[in-house]
């Protein structure tokens, strides 16, 4: 009994001393995996304008706009649940999936990407550190399966 | 008007400088709020590293290491709002916290930190009977709460009330049974004194069931994570200071880390010497009171991350069994202690009383 109030201290430096698990957020970030889900990314020279992404989308949240002199989506940041199903079901490969997470804006219209800011490169946020999941597998010792 | 004020306390220059600095900055208001900033960052932190989490790091210098936090939270909770709830007592709900604060500081005001050269010792107020005042002033304690659980008129804040009521009034007596053979021991109620009888011998040592009650009947007192059941988050919201907003709130926050902080200077009395240790060489040239201070703030340090890291490793216990503990095996082991300290007393008497 006494050893089972005892242990835990030992336990609880042990852990203090190792390396931690998460990491400084927003000065050092985790590399997203290959198949990372982030914003939806259009490249507009290959945008046949058929609809079939706003015919798809659950949310509504693409909605055809003309943009000079061609019919393109427009992107709702708010609406979309990051589901994938326009960028499996464009014929022309023109929706991609970036790994950009970081869309928030204080306003509503703020989230609206109309086909300019659509078909931007996703911002890089490369900016500070990085680590990957596997260099920082190594390096804390313990794996989190 | 420095003049004045002399007169008024009758004493000389220097006498009055000591006082301002007794009162103001070491053991008085300056330090125990130091002590709370300081304690509240290291449990956050060092809570996070048990859990292999990082704490808060957005806030102050030092290569992210959330030094200020503390502070940041302090002045977001004096910005907001004070809300009184409806047909709650009005007068003793605002007074509550005050009261909190104020009784939880007061005991620091009668623990000696560091013997002073030409006699007499580094604390704010002397009585040969300081144990029994720091005794009265834990008394005072469970019937702030329970007039702040009742007076809040909220199920969460009674209850929690209730327990807390139960948990301090139980744990008051192993409690006051093994401080009573320090007493013995010591053959003192001075505070002071107590300390000068380990000048040879801690009594931890003399002394390690007496030691064991005091740091579980001291940590249930203030409720630390074990024995947090007044404050159990999953069964009433965060207990008798659930309504409390704003200021009031950061009241009893900084209450609960004086607590702390007096609990810890207390134990060190206690049973771990006080000021007794060997001079750092540095210090000592300076005043050889700082010397003796330093070593109080060791030991204390040592206690206040022993009685932290309880809230990272343990669970909390129920009740019953808390209540069940205190009466079954605590007053045992406090009279075991006891007869213990009475029936070796021709060994300890030349250790202890300077044979």
């Amino acid at each position: 009994m006494v050893l089972d109030i005892i242990r835990p201290f030992f336990l609880g430096f042990y852990h203090a001393f190792k390396r931690t698990f998460t990491v400084k957020h927003p000065f050092v970030r985790l590399t997203p995996t290959e198949r990372y889900r982030g914003r939806v990314v259009l490249n507009i020279d290959r945008c046949i304008s058929c609809r079939s992404c706003v015919n798809i989308c659950p949310n509504k949240a693409l909605e055809m706009v003309k943009f000079e002199k061609k019919l393109v989506p427009q992107y709702d940041a708010g609406r979309c649940c990051l589901c994938n199903l326009c960028v499996e079901v464009c014929p022309a490969i023109a929706l991609s999936m970036s790994y950009e997470v970081e869309f928030s804006e204080y306003t509503r219209k703020g989230l609206i990407h109309t086909p300019d800011r659509f078909s931007q490169p996703p911002k890089s946020f490369l900016f500070e550190k990085t680590v990957t999941v596997k260099i920082l597998d190594k390096k804390r010792g313990v794996a989190h399966r | 008007m420095i003049g004045l004020e002399f007169l008024i306390l009758g004493l000389d220059f220097p006498q009055f400088i000591e006082l301002v600095l007794k009162v103001l900055i070491f053991p008085g208001l300056a330090f125990p709020l130091l002590f709370a900033i300081i304690v509240i960052w290291f449990e956050r932190k060092f809570l996070a590293r048990i859990m292999l989490r990082i704490g808060p790091l957005h806030i102050g210098p030092f290569n992210r290491t959330g030094l200020l936090q503390p502070i940041a939270d302090f002045i977001k909770l004096i910005q907001k709002e004070i809300i009184v709830p409806d047909n709650a007592h009005k007068l003793i709900y605002n007074l509550a916290p005050i009261m909190a604060a104020l009784v939880a500081s007061l005991s620091v005001a009668f623990i000696p930190y560091a013997p002073k050269p030409g006699g007499g010792y580094w604390m704010i107020f002397y009585t040969p009977f300081s144990l029994l005042v720091i005794l009265a002033i834990f008394t005072a304690r469970p019937f702030i709460i329970i007039a702040a659980g009742w007076a809040s008129n909220s199920k969460y804040c009674t209850i929690g009330a209730l327990r807390a009521a139960l948990q301090l009034l139980s744990y008051e007596v192993p409690l006051a049974l093994s401080l009573a053979s320090i007493v013995i021991m010591s053959g003192t109620f001075d505070l002071a004194k107590i300390v000068e009888a380990q000048s040879s011998i801690w009594f931890i040592i003399l002394q390690p069931i007496g030691f064991i009650v005091v740091l579980i009947g001291m940590m249930t007192e203030i409720a630390r994570r074990p024995f947090d059941i007044p404050f159990a988050e999953q069964e009433v919201v965060f207990g008798w200071p659930t309504e409390y907003t704003g200021t009031q709130f950061a009241l009893i926050m900084v209450s609960e880390y004086f607590d702390l902080c007096a609990v810890t200077s207390l134990i060190t009395v206690f049973f771990l010497g006080g000021w007794s240790g060997p001079a750092i060489p540095l210090l000592n040239d300076i005043s050889p009171i700082l010397s003796g201070i330093f070593w109080f703030l060791l030991k204390m340090a040592i206690l206040t991350v022993i009685i932290i890291m309880g809230r990272g490793i343990f669970p909390r216990v129920r009740i019953d069994q808390l209540l069940d503990a205190g009466w079954t095996i605590g007053i045992p082991l406090a009279i075991l202690q006891i007869s213990i300290t009475l029936l070796t007393a021709q060994w300890w008497l030349p250790l202890v009383r300077g044979g």
